[in-house]
């Protein structure tokens, strides 16, 4: 008995030895919210529209709307003639450290949560002599905070960072054999950045801006294969190019002191770029029966080849990133039902996803869970999902939410 | 045969074409060689002096402010010595107008240096000048970056007998120009060295150490994040960062609650433990192997020349020495540009300061110790911001300060005689190493002394009401009646055209 009381003393004097002299390093480490890092996760691959939503962001199997186009093109093949699609989204998540928020100059009672309404898709997609072809514009990343701002008697201090990058995708697919489907798709970036902090004192009057900006613009293709192994098996393979998301972008620091003739600028043009990740995937859906399928991805982000020109200074921002694997999985149930005579599916679905983000440290992870419904009738699909999911990992336990509602008229 | 002939008078042509070519090269070359070796001095103008420089015929550029201006190679340097006439190096002040930049910074920063900037710089700058200069890492940053210093000597790969200077910058990490100018500092050094005979005298005589930036971290949080950003980036565990490294120090260090506070949102939080942090750490480590002589650590801003002690307002007992050291620096910055620095002990011109570099470099190794607070003299004018065009001249004024430092303990070295007179490497640290090891004992041991009242009584205005200052980070717990943070759940409409 006394020994084994001495052996337990013994381990947790080891494990304090262990971990008493840890230091935090690196101390700087902010986390997920680095100031080019989108709102909710980094891993922005195409846009999921309420349908693929609801199955866990699955989504390269099958296509229920002409968002397809923006992960797997070989899927148009599968599309009516004529289709247009809209979705907009309500997105929400949690921010704790990001710029100088709780990184050492203001800090806050827990985590702040921010909510993006977006209007983030709108394609149309056609059919001609066996290839179908797509436009669309979507939203694909936002790079808003939560704003910020600390008021006393003669001081205040001010924090606002938004903006967005918007896509523009052309797309084309056919089917090669009868098993077989391609497509590509040609896709435009352009968005901006904008960042202020300003520090603003009455007595002397003084006021310190700090202002950053970006306009983006860049270039990537992104293509896929879809083969039906059976009536039931469908497999999927997709990739999209690395791309440069270059930018004009913007500084000045400026010191203005009016009772000293005082106004100090340091102000920077140049060019940046962010070297986005090559993405390859795959999927595989199983038809169990006509009203009820599986979807599942894989799709893999190449992060650690992730680099930063910031303002033509190579290695100035250094991220220590990996490359992650994110996986979703549905489930679909199609119900019938008439309504006023007409026939109409209400489409049922759920699903999990995981989503690591790639960062090395801390470790963070997303998971999700989604769920949606819809109702389809004559030529009008009506799809809203919701996604809720919890960060792990870097012990700030942060959420993030979307809902989101699409609308497709087909012919 | 006719073209044959021609060909003939065709080679001769080009012979004397060729010739006449590599002669008209040779010579803008040699011209050019001799307009790089031309400086830019000043003299001050008297009867005597004019007189003479008029007899030497000397390249006369301009007067200004009562001093003369004047191009002079490397015979005319000598020439000024012999006649023992007084002189300030001046190129730097004309740099914009007369040459290119040789290493033009970019990024958010402008002109000023980042981490990595300095890092490359530094470098280049070793292997321009690989007989002159070594680049070595003395310590790591908190999150892992180097503490460069660059070494400049004759020689400067071997550890000689000679006065070691010291001088360092970024303390705190907002006070960009201290990274500035002791990197310009080196850079002037080596670039001067095969020119300029006094640079030359001074580098030859001694060996003078550089470490322009000792905050990397918190400059880079600075440039990235939060401009005014002061303290190192540690976490303190209560949502706070950040410890003043220049109050971490192992003298007087937690001497009381003026010259430092315990408080970890505090702009001059000491931290848990003196040289708790790894920057000081370095220095420290770093001084336990050199002989240093003379230091100065570059801060800015209200243009003063300060000297320990800073934790207390009595002065040490090497007073006025040190305020003649200071004095004459002081002078030699006013002849420049005219900028006045104040000069006088630290804890009685300005503020109390306690654990800082200097109070701690005076006591454990007896040396003149300098804190340079570099311009603006107000914080109206600009507080802890420079103009970028301002870097330079604000160097330059400061240039022979550092130059009469180096001088001074040049004059005032007296060399050590390790045993058999007969120094390496290896034996001249273990020799240190025994001569160091008291003060190793008492660095972690610093005296806490209670304050008096009438020390209460003689207390400058702490360092934190030098300037606006973003306020106290917001505290969870302990100060609840300031937080005033608004968090927006904003709705953002995102248009899509």
């Amino acid at each position: 008995m006394k020994g084994s009381r001495s052996l337990i003393l013994f381990f947790i004097s080891l494990l304090l030895a262990f971990f008493l002299p840890s230091r935090s390093w690196p101390q700087m480490t902010i986390g997920q919210y680095e100031d080019e890092a989108p709102f909710r996760t980094w891993n922005t691959f195409g846009l999921t529209t309420a349908s693929s939503l609801g199955l866990g962001e699955a989504r390269l199997t099958f296509a229920s709307d002409c968002s397809a186009a923006l992960s797997n093109p070989a899927l148009l093949s599968s599309l009516p003639e004529l289709m247009v699609t809209f979705n907009s989204s309500l997105s929400s998540a949690s921010f704790f450290k990001y710029s100088l928020i709780n990184t050492g100059v203001l800090q806050t009672l827990g985590n702040i949560s921010l909510s993006l309404l977006a209007f983030d898709f709108a394609g149309v997609s056609l059919r001609v002599k066996g290839w179908t072809f797509a436009l669309s514009v979507s939203l694909l990343e936002s790079y808003n905070r939560p704003q910020a701002l600390a008021e006393y008697s003669t001081y205040s201090l001010s924090f606002n960072q938004e903006g967005e990058l918007k896509n523009i995708n052309f797309s084309a697919g056919r089917k090669i054999f009868s098993r077989l489907s391609a497509g590509i798709g040609l896709n435009f970036v352009y968005g901006d950045f904008k960042k202020d902090i300003i520090d603003n004192w009455t007595m002397p009057p003084i006021t310190i801006t700090d202002s950053l900006s970006h306009e983006f613009r860049g270039y990537y293709l992104n293509a896929g294969l879809l083969y039906e192994l059976s009536a039931r098996i469908k497999v999927a393979a997709i990739f999209q190019t690395p791309y440069s998301k270059e930018s004009d972008s913007y500084s000045l620091k400026r010191y203005y002191s009016p009772d000293g003739n005082t106004d100090i600028k340091t102000e920077v043009s140049a060019r940046s770029e962010y070297q986005q990740p090559l993405i390859t995937g795959l999927g595989l859906s199983y038809q169990f029966s006509p009203n009820l399928r599986l979807a599942s991805d894989i799709i893999f982000h190449q992060w650690s080849k992730y680099n930063v020109i910031y303002f033509e200074q190579e290695g100035e921002i250094e991220r220590r990133f990996k490359d992650i694997v994110t996986i979703g999985a549905g489930i679909e149930h199609l119900s019938h039902v008439k309504l006023f005579g007409q026939e109409a599916t209400v489409p049922l679905r759920a699903g999990l996803s995981y989503d690591p983000q790639p960062m090395k440290s801390p470790s963070s992870y997303y998971y999700y869970i989604s769920m949606g419904t819809g109702f389809h009738c004559w030529k009008f699909c009506l799809d809203g999902s919701a996604l809720f999911g919890r960060e792990s990992g870097s012990g700030d336990s942060l959420f993030a939410r979307k809902f989101a509602l699409s609308l497709s008229f087909s012919l | 045969m006719r073209s044959l002939e021609l060909g003939s008078k065709d080679k001769k042509m080009k012979k004397i074409f060729f010739l006449a070519f590599t002669f008209f090269l040779v010579l803008s070359l040699a011209k050019a060689q001799d307009d790089s070796a031309k400086d830019i001095i000043s003299i001050e103008k008297s009867q005597e002096i004019e007189k003479k420089l008029r007899e030497m015929d000397f390249d006369f550029l301009m007067e200004w402010k009562n001093r003369v201006y004047l191009l002079v190679g490397f015979n005319e340097i000598t020439t000024l010595q012999k006649e023992n006439i007084p002189y300030i190096p001046e190129t730097q002040n004309f740099y914009h107008a007369n040459q290119k930049q040789t290493s033009i910074q970019g990024g958010v920063n402008g002109d000023y240096h980042s981490y990595k900037e300095l890092e490359r710089d530094l470098l280049a700058l070793q292997d321009s000048y690989p007989q002159l200069a070594q680049v070595l890492s003395i310590g790591e940053s908190l999150e892992g970056r180097n503490i460069y210093a660059i070494k400049i000597s004759d020689n400067v790969y071997q550890d000689e007998d000679e006065a070691e200077v010291f001088f360092v910058g970024c303390h705190h990490a907002r006070e960009w120009i201290s990274v500035e100018v002791p990197y310009l500092l080196a850079k002037y050094l080596l670039e001067n060295y095969a020119t300029n005979s006094e640079v030359k005298s001074l580098v030859d005589a001694s060996e003078i150490w550089i470490v322009p930036l000792l905050n990397p971290d918190g400059l880079e949080y600075s440039i990235h994040f939060y401009r005014y950003w002061r303290k190192n980036r540690r976490d303190n565990g209560d949502g706070t960062y950040g410890i003043d490294i220049n109050r971490n120090y192992g003298y007087k260090w937690e001497y009381d609650n003026i010259g430092s506070s315990p408080n970890t949102y505090s702009e001059v939080y000491r931290g848990p433990s003196s040289f708790s942090e790894p920057e000081t750490q370095a220095l420290r480590d770093f001084f336990a192997q050199r002989n240093f002589k003379a230091l100065i650590s570059y801060h800015s801003f209200s243009q003063n020349i300060l000297y320990p002690w800073g934790y207390t307002s009595e002065p040490t007992d090497k007073d006025s020495l040190m305020a003649g050291i200071a004095a004459a620096m002081s002078e030699r910055i006013k002849s420049v540009r005219g900028n006045d620095y104040v000069c006088g002990q630290s804890g009685g011109l300005l503020y109390l300061t306690n654990g800082d570099l200097t109070d701690w470099a005076f006591a454990e190794f007896g040396i003149p110790a300098y804190t340079i607070e570099l311009p603006p003299v107000d914080i109206l004018y600009g507080g802890f911001f420079n103009a970028e065009k301002d870097i330079q001249p604000i160097f330059s004024e400061n240039l022979p300060a550092a130059l009469y430092l180096i001088n001074w303990s040049i004059e005032n070295f007296n060399p050590i005689n390790p045993p058999e007179n007969k120094k390496t490497r290896d034996n001249l640290k273990e020799w240190l190493s025994d001569r160091f090891q008291f003060r190793r004992d008492s660095w972690n041991s610093p005296e806490i002394t209670t304050k008096t009242s009438e020390r209460q009584n003689s207390i400058q205005k702490p360092k934190d009401v030098k300037g606006p200052k973003p306020s106290p980070p917001l505290q969870k717990k302990n100060k609840p009646e300031f937080i005033r943070y608004f968090s927006f759940p904003v709705f953002y409409f995102l248009k899509l055209f």
